[in-house]
């Protein structure tokens, strides 16, 4: 596998909002680069403590099981402080994903960032 | 590639396809030789996704199957060539007359798929998911273990 560099084309720079990181990210996802996004996710939430952290999936019009790993695995990490992974407008093909996973009720989907931000 | 009337494929090129005539069901073929890379993932999800609205696959059943390709190619290059991106996959697609058939073909160590828990049973274990895929959104799969690696056929219905 090739090694996990962070891309800045796939992951944004993460931004702080009180207890919230936002990372906004695009394109497809999947095992090519799902650990590019691993990396990003990873270091964003051991750097400072996240209670929310908020994925901007507006631009990723596809993922797959890699990618999903990832967001479980960012959700175990911050589930025992009571920390949530808050996944932001999905497009159809990655809801459908969630669905059929049957992680569309484990993670809380939002219409935008603003939502996120209020809930 | 064009199609060429009367001639079967299965010659081995890669990204070959063709139509033949067999008993008056006319069959579409396309077939893609790729190494075990993660990178080329997307490409042959993509071209495969094309190829079945080529033959009147609708919008949603067509990324359904890119879905369930990506899904078992990432499993053989994870599990079945423990993520070497060198060894060789075969893919084989083809229309027979309202149905679409793929079959995968690798040279990897065999596995049981009966051995794989279904990830419900823990909703925050990942794992499992390219199973989970294929048996719901495909209308047939078969596992066949080889002498020399494993033959995965999916079928589904043009709809």
């Amino acid at each position: 596998m090739a090694d996990a560099k962070l891309n800045m084309d796939l992951v944004s720079t993460p931004r702080m909002e009180g207890d919230a990181a936002i990372i906004s990210v695009r394109g497809d996802i999947d095992l090519h680069n799902s650990p590019e996004l691993r990396t990003a996710i990873l270091e964003t939430i051991s750097k400072k403590p996240v209670k929310r952290l908020i994925l901007n999936l507006s631009q990723v019009p596809y993922m797959d099981s890699s990618a999903i790993a990832v967001l479980v695995e960012a959700l175990q990490k911050l589930r025992p402080t009571g920390g949530r992974v808050m996944l932001v407008d999905l497009q159809p093909r990655v809801k459908g994903l969630m669905e059929i996973a049957r992680l569309d009720t484990i993670f809380v989907l939002v219409a935008s960032e603003q939502q996120a931000l209020t809930m | 590639m064009n199609g060429i009337a009367g001639r079967p494929s299965s010659d081995g090129s890669s990204g070959s396809d063709n139509i033949r005539r067999l008993n008056f069901a006319v069959v579409m073929i396309k077939q893609w030789e790729i190494q075990s890379d993660p990178a080329k993932l997307r490409e042959v999800r993509t071209d495969l996704e094309n190829f079945t609205r080529s033959i009147g696959m609708k919008d949603e059943a067509s990324n359904a199957v890119g879905l369930v390709l990506n899904e078992a190619l990432a499993n053989i290059i994870r599990h079945g060539y423990d993520g070497a991106t060198d060894k060789p996959i075969r893919v084989t697609a083809e229309q027979v007359e309202k149905e679409l058939k793929i079959v995968i073909r690798d040279w990897a160590k065999p596995f049981d798929p009966a051995l794989i828990k279904p990830r419900y049973e823990d909703e925050l274990k990942p794992g499992g998911l390219g199973l989970i895929c294929i048996r719901k959104l495909m209308d047939g799969f078969k596992y066949e273990r080889l002498p020399d690696g494993m033959l995965l056929t999916l079928t589904k219905k043009l709809v």
